[in-house]
């Protein structure tokens, strides 16, 4: 038997519920879905996950018992390569953003801690990491390189430095609140 | 204090409040300015092709707190602007739908049908003219039926309800917001489900972080902005940028719509299209105060209104809907808009956000604090009750909205054409790093962006398995409210097992929570395609 992709999906609730009812949430809690407390009941840690998962189950028997339609939307390998690729730019994108700065400081035999609120160092990282995100999606969808995406990406920059750095001393760009 | 004086309290909050500047020596409040930047600001998101008043509200809120702080004073200006966004977004998107035949915001998609053609037929300023004059007056319809509902269903909401009603309560409202919106209750159930299990992450009573595995990283929870928008705004930029690539691949290019001509808007076209504004306002107004229920199918409840009635009018020799006819722009516009007011009763009544943009408002109070949309905001209390005068500014703040855009919004709004030509290919990456950076100062963590990019996944991946990502939002908000209510409620019983059901009130509410997903499931089932 072929199962639909909402009956696929139906079981997934089933046992991710199912998982989360009896196993995950009375061992991965503080106590289990009632306890007494100096003879009193009150209701546990372990309860508002349980209803979460009898909400999966209840989603889960209706799509496995409910009408199968063949035209529900259903991902495909072009959204799954499109994710793949999206999440590879955004990550290389932030690390570039987190280390960028740090980096060069090493590289010129400097702490970058005691110069992150100092220009340019503290927009490096940004800067750096943002232009290479935004041009980068860009030629990801128009599948080239263009000058246009580089000055998006340096335009988006300088948009954002202008929008939150410049008005306000106490706004820190990315990485400035974490190094 | 009486009534009277609470609404005058509102009034002078806005008023005389913070001042901005003075215009020949009157002074003008910053509430004032920030309601009118607001609408501006709104106009060009709604203007602009793939942003949206999500988008909009997303990148303001760390921005306006930053400016604002955390006081009380703060609350009016933020509010103000953000009501100031929802309001001009859902304006600015008939441009677009208008003059390019692209939907600046979903609901405008229904404005297309007769907004296209009327560009193509020369009458572009025209239909801009309707479309606005229908959208304020669809909206200012919905505001007053907000000042008069939602403080009187508060008040029977504090009357008659006890902690075990109101837990009762948020229950229906989860499961009608599940069942109702998207194509499959099912799916909706599984968004909440979603929802309710991210928002229990690393919470609870006890000193154990639940449900983390042991990762620190979730010992406190997931921040709820982080979430909202990662699953609302990072989702539908990663969903429109899957679009285009796909056009790219299609086409070999991707399309950017061309300019179109105009022409004036005359006082009988007013008088034509005026009962179609006002069934489409009754509509659009009944199915706002539903929470869940958004502008989309007001639009396309009050289109096919109007199209009814039209047809029974109508010459043999006149266009029909979809052919260019004004009747058709006004009866989705003022149906759309006269959702955006109505939707506020379920927020400011019950605590309940209706839609997107009443996450936004409760994000905004919780972050600057001192205002706890809900009913216990409507107390008519002898001593000054600080949230009450808050909510009768608000309502303030919505009039002027409301003023401005009958006057400014419309000569701003048609001027408005070139932001639909902005290339979403270009815009959309700028609006992602934006969005990242705003997140970032709010938090100050790189923490925040991955957990914003996961959601940001899980949205993109919602919408193309057809899973609505507004319950996931509203469970996620109101998550936390409901454990609490369910664990006072139980205690407050004794330890009653069947304290849900032990009132005649919430038997009802828990009987219609079961009722309308069986139901809603088996109209679906009737429905479906063999």
């Amino acid at each position: 038997m072929r199962l639909s992709q909402n009956q696929f999906l139906g079981i997934l609730c089933l046992l991710f519920g199912g998982l989360l009812i009896l196993v995950w949430a009375p061992l991965d809690s503080g106590n289990w879905y009632v306890v007494q407390v100096r003879g009193k009941y009150s209701i546990g840690d372990s309860m508002a996950p349980a209803f979460a998962g009898a909400i999966f189950l209840v989603s889960g028997l209706m799509m496995l018992f409910g009408p199968q339609n063949d035209d529900e939307p259903a991902p495909d390998r072009s959204d799954v390569t499109f994710i793949f690729g999206i999440l590879a730019t955004i990550v290389v994108g932030l690390v570039i953003m987190r280390f960028g700065g740090p980096a060069a400081a090493a590289v010129l035999g400097l702490e970058y801690r005691p110069l992150r609120d100092s220009v340019p160092w503290k927009f490096l990282g940004f800067g750096l990491g943002g232009f290479y995100m935004v041009a980068t999606l860009v030629a990801f969808v128009e599948g080239r390189l263009t000058w246009r995406a580089m000055a998006t990406g340096i335009g988006a920059v300088l948009l954002i430095i202008v929008l939150y750095d410049l008005p306000f001393e106490d706004l820190l760009l990315p990485p400035n609140g974490d190094v | 204090m009486g009534v009277i004086d609470y609404i005058q309290a509102g009034v002078l909050a806005v008023f005389q409040g913070p001042q901005a500047f003075e215009i020949l020596g009157i002074p003008v409040s910053v509430t004032v300015i920030m309601v009118a930047a607001g609408l501006l600001v709104g106009i060009v998101i709604g203007a602009t092709p793939g942003l949206g008043q999500v988008i909009g509200l997303a990148i303001s809120l760390p921005i306006l707190i930053s400016v604002f702080g955390y006081t009380p004073d703060a609350l009016l200006p933020v509010m103000g602007f953000m009501i100031g966004i929802m309001k001009g977004s859902t304006v600015g998107g008939a441009v677009p739908a208008i003059l390019f035949n692209t939907p600046g915001t979903p609901d405008s998609y229904m404005t297309t049908l007769d907004g296209y053609p009327m560009t193509r037929n020369g009458q572009a300023g025209r239909a801009l003219r309707v479309a606005h004059f229908s959208s304020v007056s669809g909206d200012t319809f919905s505001d007053i039926c907000l000042f008069v509902f939602a403080p009187f269903l508060a008040i029977l909401v504090e009357r008659y309800m006890d902690l075990p009603e109101k837990t009762a309560l948020v229950i229906l409202s989860l499961s009608f917001i599940a069942t109702v919106v998207g194509r499959s209750p099912a799916k909706g159930l599984l968004s909440m489900a979603l929802g309710l299990f991210f928002v229990f992450l690393g919470t609870g009573e006890e000193f154990y972080p639940r449900l983390t595995l042991g990762i620190s990283l979730l010992s406190e929870g997931i921040p709820t902005t982080a979430a909202v928008v990662g699953v609302l705004v990072i989702g539908s930029i990663f969903s429109e940028l899957e679009k285009l690539r796909r056009q790219k691949k299609a086409d070999g290019g991707i399309q950017n719509p061309q300019q179109a001509g105009r022409s004036r808007l005359t006082v009988p076209d007013i008088r034509r299209i005026r009962p179609y504004i006002a069934r489409s306002a009754l509509i659009g107004t009944s199915i706002g105060a539903l929470p869940g229920i958004g502008s989309t199918l007001a639009a396309t409840l009050g289109y096919a209104a109007g199209a009814a009635a039209y047809r029974k009018r109508k010459q043999l020799s006149d266009p029909d809907f979809g052919e260019g006819v004004p009747e058709g722009v006004a009866a989705t516009e003022a149906a759309n808009s006269s959702v955006t007011g109505a939707n506020l009763i379920p927020v400011l009544s019950l605590g309940i956000p209706g839609n997107t943009a009443a996450v936004f408002l409760i994000l905004a109070a919780d972050s600057i604090g001192g205002f706890s949309p809900g009913p216990s905001v409507f107390r008519f209390t002898q001593d000054v009750n600080p949230e009450l005068v808050i909510a009768f500014g608000l309502f303030t703040t919505m009039v002027i909205a409301n003023l401005l855009n009958w006057t400014v919004g419309g000569v701003f709004m048609r001027s408005m054409g070139m932001m639909a030509r902005a290339p979403k290919q270009y815009l959309l990456p700028a609006v992602l790093l934006l969005t990242f950076a705003s997140l970032y100062v709010q938090h100050t963590h790189m923490a925040v962006i991955g957990f914003a990019l996961f959601f940001g996944v899980l949205g993109f991946v919602m919408v193309r398995t057809g899973i609505s990502p507004l319950p996931f939002v509203v469970a996620f908000v109101l998550g936390r409210q409901l454990e609490a209510t369910a664990r006072q409620a139980f205690a407050a019983t004794g330890g009653d097992p069947f304290f849900l059901v032990s009132s005649p009130l919430g038997v009802l509410f828990i009987s219609a929570a079961v009722a309308v997903v069986v139901i809603t499931a088996r109209r679906r089932h009737h429905s479906a395609p063999s």
